[in-house]
């Protein structure tokens, strides 16, 4: 993924050089039919998390984002000639992720583990820690309102659309013990066991992408996106975790503004 | 746009506080001293006190006055017990509590019995039963004593821990069970199983089959498997000779556990094993031996274990072949005190797996032991 990025992130400036140098015909094309073109890099800081926090957590013992990069590409199209309303439409590739070591009480779960033909099934109530590595890539789709609040300013809210290109969602249960069944059945300590979820991840993602952008220069801009995952990551029907964990991730970075 | 930002990364923040911790819904009895009428812990309790998840068991010298007996028990936080433990009561026969977790949703019924009667030295093995959620076979003896058939639970397995793996879908798939072609009568069958994904993430791949005198604490069964086994009772006799009879194979291919967590295939063939053991309680550490030091503490009085067992290749159907026999004699390494033994500082073992090293999870997945008729013979 990371690669990808990169080449991506390279096709896209090579794009903008080259667009610069023909500035005068197809930007001033564009710009008379009320289209405008930018480019953006930077990061995704948040948390793949249940919402609110269930009472089964107890304690976030620590919390790292890691390096979660986004970039991205969109055409914006002024609908009125004072370029105060428009519409994006964009293609951003991005990672989302996270490493968390919590504490948890009581946590019921059901977990089905194969291998090779023989299939284990398990059920009942977790007290004690858990490591969650959280990667995922996706290609998100954001489809925005733009309103610009002043010369500087334009403000964004809009849905976006993800499709999980890559995920990873695996981790450990440590130092805690399993009543099976129910909270009143047997009781079996464990040090350490590890999971991994990644091939149950859901593959299409929405939500609700909230941002802002300020031009700090003619053609450099900052952005802040805040996008707000509306379907949980996992199905509906996947038991192991029994909350609902949603991706909220706030987006920042550099914007180009062509 | 800036107070935006920062009002709705203050709404997350919130959103995501820790919420107030909820009522426990366990409900363990957690330790449990057998007192005397006095209040005072009974000194004729022999032996450990040994509590399950549902089941409290003691072992008691024979003049213990069972008829006025309480008993001083630790529960889970917020937990309550009734009827009170601390009334005197009549342990003549099993007495039941029922404990009810704090928050008032969970109940679990226990039942103590106090065992005042000797270990038995033969075993026929025609009484089994489903434990209590009716998932696997647990093996017992009863005694015809004071006019009622006294039930004693002296066999564990490891079947308890196997059920957390969820592999086994009826009681004839875990590795420890009752079988109808025993030598005589009823018999009991160990195999070598595979405990599939969760064996796996806790580098268990395997579970042999094993049956012994003891306690399985499936507490410990995967965060400290050799003490889980916890082996022998008070026994007040002196052992000459283990004898029996059995049929075994070993499974196709001995594997190890891998890095990851899964069985590897090694060289070398898997065989069973069967081992009595009497041993001095006093200066252990839970005043049992356990499988760090079953076999190797300085605390082994005695032992007898069948060397070079008859082992047939894995293309064998033993239900075709013939039990075989097996008579062996007590190797004492130590003097026989007669006055330890009448006091039950003494516990005796007899273990039987269906692959040696199953305990470090070395073994062939298909390896079987049948074993029925079991006699320690005493002087």
């Amino acid at each position: 993924m990371m690669k990808n990025i990169l080449i991506i992130l390279f096709l896209l400036v090579s794009m903008c050089l080259h667009a610069e140098s023909r500035k005068p015909k197809g930007l001033i094309w564009s710009a008379f039919r009320g289209l405008e073109y930018r480019i953006k890099g930077g990061f995704n800081f948040g948390g793949t998390s249940p919402l609110p926090l269930p009472v089964e957590i107890r304690e976030i013992k620590s919390f790292r984002p890691g390096m979660q990069i986004a970039i991205e590409g969109n055409v914006i199209k002024w609908f009125d000639s004072n370029k105060r309303w428009g519409g994006l439409i964009g293609i951003r590739l991005e990672n989302k992720g996270m490493k968390t070591d919590a504490r948890v009480k009581n946590y019921f779960m059901v977990m089905d583990a194969a291998s090779g033909d023989v299939t284990g099934h398990m059920e009942g109530n977790w007290t004690g820690c858990v490591k969650t590595n959280v990667k995922n890539s996706y290609v998100t789709i954001p489809l925005q309102a733009v309103f610009k609040a002043s010369p500087r300013w334009d403000v964004k809210f809009g849905p976006y659309v993800s499709i999980l290109t890559n995920g990873d969602f695996s981790g450990t249960a440590y130092d805690g013990y399993l009543r099976d069944g129910n909270p009143v059945g047997p009781k079996v300590h464990v040090s350490e066991a590890t999971y991994d979820f990644s091939s149950d991840l859901r593959t299409f993602q929405w939500g609700i992408d909230v941002g802002g952008e300020w031009r700090a220069y003619r053609h450099l801009s900052v952005y802040a996106d805040l996008t707000w995952g509306l379907n949980a990551i996992f199905p509906d029907d996947f038991k192991s975790i029994s909350f609902k964990m949603y991706n909220v991730y706030l987006n920042f970075g550099f914007g180009y503004v062509f | 746009m800036k107070r935006i930002g920062l009002c709705l990364i203050l709404g997350l923040l919130c959103f995501s506080c820790i919420r107030k911790e909820a009522a426990n819904t366990e409900a363990d009895m957690e330790t449990c001293v057998i007192l005397n009428e006095q209040g005072m812990p009974d000194p004729n309790i022999k032996g450990n006190v040994i509590i399950g998840n549902t089941r409290v068991i003691a072992q008691a010298t024979p003049i213990i006055d069972l008829t006025k007996l309480a008993l001083n028990v630790t529960l889970t936080e917020g937990a309550t017990i009734s009827p009170d433990p601390k009334e005197v009561k009549d342990y003549s026969q099993p007495q039941s509590f029922v404990v009810t977790s704090e928050d008032g949703e969970w109940q679990k019924i226990y039942q103590v019995s106090v065992d005042t009667f000797d270990l038995p030295v033969k075993y026929t093995f025609e009484l089994a039963e489903l434990n209590r959620d009716n998932k696997y076979n647990i093996f017992y003896e009863t005694i015809d004593g004071q006019g009622a058939n006294f039930r004693q639970d002296i066999w564990a397995s490891g079947n308890g821990g196997y059920a957390i793996t969820g592999v086994a879908k009826q009681p004839q798939d875990f590795p420890t069970v009752s079988v109808l072609e025993g030598k005589k009568g009823k018999g009991v069958r160990l195999e070598t199983k595979s405990t599939g994904g969760f064996g796996e993430m806790v580098k268990m791949p395997i579970a042999a089959g094993n049956l012994f005198i003891g306690d399985f604490q499936v507490a410990n069964a995967t965060s400290k498997p050799l003490e889980a086994t916890r082996f022998g009772m008070p026994f007040g006799k002196k052992p000459i000779r283990l004898t029996g009879w059995y049929k075994a194979k070993r499974g196709k291919q001995l594997t190890t556990v891998g890095d990851d967590g899964k069985a590897v295939p090694i060289e070398g063939k898997d065989a069973c094993d069967i081992y009595a053991v009497l041993y001095e309680s006093d200066g252990l550490s839970q005043k049992t031996l356990d499988g760090t030091n079953v076999l190797s503490s300085e605390n082994i009085v005695a032992q007898a274990r069948l060397t070079n067992p008859k082992m047939y290749e894995s293309g064998v159907d033993l239900s075709m072949i013939e039990y075989e026999p097996f008579d062996i004699e007590f190797d004492f390494k130590k003097p026989f005190d007669e006055k330890k033994s009448k006091q039950y500082k003494y516990n005796l073992t007899i273990v039987f797996t269906s692959s040696i090293q199953g305990a470090y999870f070395i073994g062939a997945i298909g390896s079987v032991l049948y074993v029925d008729e079991v006699q320690v013979v005493c002087e």
